[in-house]
């Protein structure tokens, strides 16, 4: 076999990013379709922001 | 990590499998997306040439192979995947379409072209024609 091009890279693919908040990690979806893989992460509950009512004011 | 989309170059003219013939230049698109050139590698064996590009995001629908005289085209469409309701945070992937033309020799076999896609690597094999073998015969000069 003779290579006239060879542009392509071969061999695994790996890559670490960090989150900007925490995730509910059991909802996470993965998906991967014609060569592009699709993750989905919903942020955790806890971390949403929350209405404070205030006490007191009279 | 693997960023090579960012150094694509967008190619005009069509890469030459046999550097010896002549090139044209392509149509001008009429689709308002990025066009990236994909990625290739090109083999040979001893009965045919096979070419493999990388394209992501491309399913067996958006695939188009054309010959005209010996310019091999490959073109690869891609749909928008945005998901609803999302602001883009982040990008170093360029979505777009894909566009390649590549002269064969004349070697080539026109009818005998397949085409296939998986995980959006589309593969092309080229049948090589054998070479004709003409014998000429020779006039013994008697």
């Amino acid at each position: 076999v003779a290579f006239h091009r060879r542009e392509r890279e071969l061999g695994r693919f790996a890559r670490t990013i960090q989150l900007p908040f925490p995730v509910d990690a059991d909802a996470v979806v993965a998906r991967f379709q014609d060569g592009i893989l699709e993750v989905e992460l919903p942020r955790a509950a806890s971390d949403k922001p929350r209405k404070i009512s205030i006490r007191g004011a009279q | 990590v693997n960023t090579r989309r960012n150094d694509m170059k967008k190619e005009s003219k069509p890469s030459s499998i046999d550097p010896a013939a002549a090139t044209r230049e392509p149509a001008e698109r009429t689709r308002e997306r990025p066009v990236h050139t994909p990625h290739t590698d090109i083999y040979e064996t001893e009965k045919e040439v096979v070419l493999v590009a990388d394209m992501p995001g491309v399913g067996e629908k958006g695939i188009e192979v054309t010959l005209e005289r010996n310019v091999l085209t490959i073109v690869g469409r891609t749909e928008d995947a945005a998901p609803e309701g999302f602001r883009l945070a982040y990008a170093e992937f360029e979505r777009g379409d894909y566009q390649r033309s590549f002269v064969l020799s004349s070697q080539a076999d026109a009818n005998g072209i397949q085409a296939s896609i998986r995980d959006g690597v589309l593969r092309v094999s080229v049948p090589k024609t054998k070479p004709a073998l003409k014998r000429i015969p020779v006039a013994s000069g008697g």
